[in-house]
């Protein structure tokens, strides 16, 4: 068992540099430096667990040899993850990451917590890795990644970081709103038959799922209050054509999604646009979904995971994330930004301004786009 | 919109106290030896302080499990929920074997982290060695969400 483990670890320390020679020989934008410091930072972390347990190893006596499996295991668990996912975004590097890249960097320059973490992206859906100790990896579409229509929907995933970084403030916000949820829940009496544990199984279920729910409540909330209407814009249009699934949910369906039915997520996000003196994108994110649904032959219900008497209690929990993570709130002057476009122009500003020439002007967008971002990327 | 973030912050989690397990088993063994090593004490140090901090977080959801299965666990994202049911199931079926994890009041695992006295060092090891097994399970689940199967 010693000789397999000192030759597993051996092999890991080969891998290990051979990682180190690519990510310093490899040529990537500015922007990912900081990412590929902490790379480096990681792998010579890994050297020493590495050497730790070959030193370890060398050992009599003393039979550590369990902890050294399981070490080699965790050192071993994390090259899988560094092979699968964070070493694409540094060695594939293109020239055009370039826009993606400087959203991502603008929004982390933007709050003390995440100021120093790096940013990288790979492709995929909208989605994240918010981790407080590592850079934070996020997902975007390659088809959004070199337009600004959609780049509004990663302050959504933001709020999935500011989360992480307040995770016990957080945590304790949403437990009082699950006891809320689950109370209001309760029957007034209660028997004890069959249907009554089935009934009491299914308001465990509401209520544990409304943990996930909150945050991604709390992270549309983020979006908007980061990017403004443009964020309600993107966040609508995005999702508004992608089915009926969008809409409404058999309430297996719902317990089996960490993400909210998406209508009751744009009802949330009008609401809190309009609470924020956004009226003419809340009335028009509400009405397009409305339309849809009629079109789509489909009626609001949330089968009993959703009630309207949640609603103050569920804005309340919002209000006290928002107050306890503080994002960064967009200014007037980038809401209704028209222009010149520069470098040092916000993705705020930008984005408001690329939502409302669509609105103006559809046809001719996409060559204003190019020149907007050609102008921006200087 | 992906989930993946649940899966990746629960992998973290897992491994940072994987590694909190092993560095302070690794210390309380070459101590046993009479084997001194002033960086091993420094590592097994702050992986006492993380277990303790996660124990005491696991706690309220782990008397939830055993007290009232029926209660929905809140404040804890699934992840975590689920570890805690885990934990519980396995003092379930060892309730009369086991170590001081699985056997006594899970206050007493606390209390042998904090402990300094020379006695409690076997059943803290036992107790780690618990722990690691529990978390090694918990943690496959991850890391096929994360990486795929092998």
């Amino acid at each position: 068992m010693q000789r397999q483990l000192r030759t597993q670890n051996e092999d890991l320390l080969r891998k290990i540099d051979g990682i180190t020679q690519s990510i310093t020989t490899a040529s990537v934008p500015k922007q990912l430096h900081s990412y590929r410091a902490w790379l480096r930072t990681l792998l010579k972390n890994l050297r020493h667990k590495v050497g730790r347990n070959l030193s370890n190893l060398g050992l009599s006596g003393v039979d550590i040899l369990p902890e050294v499996l399981d070490q080699t295991s965790i050192v071993t668990r994390d090259l899988f993850l560094l092979n699968d996912r964070y070493l694409g975004p540094l060695l594939r590097a293109r020239s055009t990451d370039g826009l993606s890249l400087k959203v991502l960097a603008w929004i982390h320059k933007q709050h003390p917590r995440t100021r120093n973490l790096p940013v990288a992206f790979v492709d995929g859906s909208f989605g994240s890795w918010p981790v407080e100790s590592s850079p934070t990896l996020y997902t975007i579409p390659p088809g959004d990644q070199e337009r600004l229509l959609h780049l509004p929907l990663c302050f959504h995933e933001f709020g999935h970081l500011l989360y992480a970084c307040h995770q016990n403030e957080m945590d304790d916000l949403v437990r009082d709103l699950q006891q809320i949820i689950a109370r209001s829940l309760e029957p007034l009496s209660r028997r004890n038959d069959r249907q009554s544990q089935r009934e009491q199984q299914k308001r465990k279920l509401i209520a544990e799922r409304w943990y996930d729910w909150a945050q991604e409540f709390f992270c549309d909330a983020v979006g908007l209050m980061i990017g403004g209407p443009c964020f309600a814009d993107s966040f609508s249009f995005y999702f508004r054509t992608v089915g009926q699934d969008a809409y409404r949910r058999s309430f297996d369906d719902q317990m089996r999604s960490s993400h909210p039915v998406t209508w009751l997520r744009v009802r949330l996000l009008a609401d809190r646009a309009a609470s924020l003196g956004w009226q003419a994108v809340a009335d028009e994110i509400k009405t397009d979904w409305q339309n849809i649904a009629a079109m789509l032959g489909v009626t609001e219900d949330y089968f009993g995971c959703y009630d309207e008497a949640f609603l103050p209690d569920l804005r309340k929990t919002i209000d006290d994330m928002l107050t306890e993570t503080d994002p960064r709130c967009a200014t007037g002057d980038e809401i209704s930004y028209e222009g010149p476009i520069t470098k040092s122009a916000s993705p705020p500003a930008i984005f408001n301004f690329a939502w409302r020439r669509l609105e103006t002007d559809s046809a001719t967008y996409p060559l204003w786009e190019t020149g907007a971002i050609s102008e921006w990327m200087k | 919109m992906n989930s993946d973030w649940m899966a990746i912050q629960s992998f973290h989690r897992s491994q940072e106290l994987l590694t909190a397990i092993n560095e302070l088993s690794i210390h309380l063994k070459l101590e046993a030896a009479g084997i001194a090593d002033a960086q091993q004490t420094e590592r097994a140090e702050a992986g006492k302080k993380r277990l303790v901090g996660f124990l005491r977080r696991l706690q309220p959801l782990l008397e939830s499990a055993e007290q009232n299965e029926r209660e929905p666990m809140t404040g804890a994202d699934a992840r975590l929920r689920q570890l805690a049911q885990r934990l519980a199931q396995a003092r379930r079926v060892s309730s009369r074997g086991g170590s001081p994890l699985l056997r006594k009041s899970f206050n007493r695992m606390i209390e042998l982290l904090e402990s300094e006295k020379p006695e409690d060092r076997t059943p803290l090891l036992q107790g780690l060695k618990d722990l690691r097994r529990l978390l090694d399970e918990h943690l496959e689940t991850d890391t096929r969400a994360l990486v795929g199967g092998f």
